[in-house]
């Protein structure tokens, strides 16, 4: 019986999956239909390409590496976006140059930072600066790609191109901190059981590699970028 | 089924955000209740604005409003989703879409409650500037009203004033630039050639800042200057009017 509109306003009913009978499955082995999770699914595709847990137990280098190719291709995404502005070579341009950074800091930076710590005896793994820097880029990546139709609206309606560079460029710097945030508390995690001598030393590395980090994505989005008057 | 989730929507927010936020098996309904709501009220709400002006800036409200809000949305839920992964909610796009269209949906019954009131005011002859405060009054309760749904939707855990902050910085900006890009919606009646979209000046951003310094007596162009379709007041003729020493120099345009 339906109830009417009054009914339904004076006494709200109760969720239709609650009172409605579940159509029979299809198939003989149904997947798990919604209404029976209490919670999003656990394993998302973000959830995948950030980690799970505060450290990647058993990360291979295969993974690590997937995980960076997805992050690379996400930051592309973020430079055509960028590159609508101009358009023709400026789409390429922009997609190689935005990996450019987080790539640089995962190759000359990271290694540096592991040999810095392993020298002052910090709890820290070749296995768990890979997953730091991966994760770091899966963020930076991830942050990227979800601004880039927003950049895309941002540089091509706004009529200066200072102003559409200081759109491209607060995007860059807020992917970029939440990439360091990753990093940081993925590699931050092992050193907590470490001596307190070791901690200290450790967390001033940590504090000279975000330093190091920023300057050196600043220097390469700067001078490549053309939209801030670079070229690749 | 409808009435339903127009009764939730209005009434438990935190309900339809769960439900949303959980893929709950009712989502669906929600979402395309909350699609249906949002260019309904939207729709309405353009359509008063127009009327200010009146004739065809009423169809041009009445397309516009709903436009920009759903471009907002198209255009901000992968970044809303990016923000709340790295913020420790790595969620399915779906729901984070599903949450973003219920908030919309909310709003726009919110400014489909406001409509038939801002049209009287309008009607009884209301200012251009209190009528655009009256606009802006609604538009930021609605937005209260969808902020509810958006926070409710984020649940427990640590991360939720960042992440709330976040979706709100990102509906701001967006959705600023999308509304910015088509305007005007609020026009002088006396306008006589109404563009559906004014030429690209500045941003959004620029367009606050410049407002913020003109509130301050920093002036530095006429506002009408770069207006084409705005027609400028005609010298018609001078009346003294000694009583109250002023003049009568222009004569507004019907």
């Amino acid at each position: 019986m339906q109830a009417s509109l009054v009914e339904i306003f004076q006494d709200p009913p109760t969720p239709a999956h609650e009172t409605r009978h579940p159509e029979p499955p299809l198939v003989a082995e149904p997947l798990p239909q919604f209404s029976e999770r209490q919670s999003p699914p656990s394993r998302t595709f973000a959830s995948v390409l950030l980690g799970e847990g505060l450290i990647d137990d058993k990360l291979t280098v295969t993974d690590g590496l997937r995980r960076f190719g997805v992050a690379f291709a996400l930051a592309a995404s973020y430079g055509l976006a960028v590159g609508t502005r101009d358009g023709g070579m400026s789409f390429l341009k922009h997609a190689a140059a935005v990996p450019l950074a987080p790539l640089a800091v995962s190759v000359v930076g990271v290694p540096a930072l592991l040999i810095v710590l392993t020298l002052f005896d910090a709890p820290v793994s070749p296995s768990a600066a890979l997953s730091a820097a991966s994760r770091g880029a899966a963020a930076t990546g991830l942050v990227l790609g979800g601004l880039s139709p927003a950049m895309a609206l941002f540089v091509t309606t706004t009529s200066s191109r200072p102003g559409a560079a200081i759109s491209a460029g607060l995007g860059l710097i807020l992917a970029g901190i939440f990439g360091l945030r990753a990093f940081m508390r993925t590699i931050g995690s092992p050193m907590r059981q470490a001596p307190a001598l070791a901690r200290t030393i450790g967390g001033f590395a940590l504090a000279g590699f975000a330093i190091f980090a920023t300057a050196l994505s600043a220097r390469i989005w700067w001078s490549t970028l053309p939209i801030f008057g670079g070229d690749l | 089924m409808s009435a339903h989730v127009l009764a939730r929507l209005l009434r438990s927010p935190g309900d339809v955000a769960r439900a949303c936020r959980d893929d709950e098996s009712d989502v669906r309904s929600i979402a395309s209740f909350s699609l249906g709501a949002t260019i309904l009220g939207a729709a309405a709400f353009g359509g008063v604005v127009g009327s200010f002006r009146g004739g065809q800036q009423i169809i041009f409200g009445a397309a516009k409003v709903p436009i920009a809000v759903l471009a907002t949305l198209c255009l901000a839920a992968p970044a809303l989703h990016a923000i709340a992964a790295v913020l420790g909610r790595p969620w399915p796009l779906r729901s984070i879409i599903a949450l973003s269209l219920a908030a919309a949906g909310r709003s726009s019954l919110v400014l489909l409650a406001f409509a038939p009131a801002l049209w009287l005011v309008y009607d009884l002859g209301m200012g251009y500037h209190s009528a655009a405060l009256c606009a802006s009054l609604a538009y930021a309760i609605a937005g209260f009203a969808a902020l509810s749904v958006l926070v409710r939707g984020l649940g427990e855990g640590p991360g939720r004033i960042t992440t709330a902050l976040g979706f709100i910085a990102v509906f701001f900006m967006v959705g600023g630039q999308t509304a910015w890009i088509l305007r005007p919606y609020l026009v002088r009646p006396r306008t006589t050639s109404i563009p559906f979209l004014r030429d690209r000046e500045g941003s959004f951003v620029e367009s606050v800042v410049m407002s913020l310094a003109s509130a301050n007596g920093r002036y530095t162009r006429h506002s009408y200057d770069f207006e084409p379709s705005y027609e400028p007041a005609q010298r018609f003729d001078i009346e003294a009017d000694e009583d109250l020493h002023r003049s009568h120099t222009t004569r507004e345009a019907p």
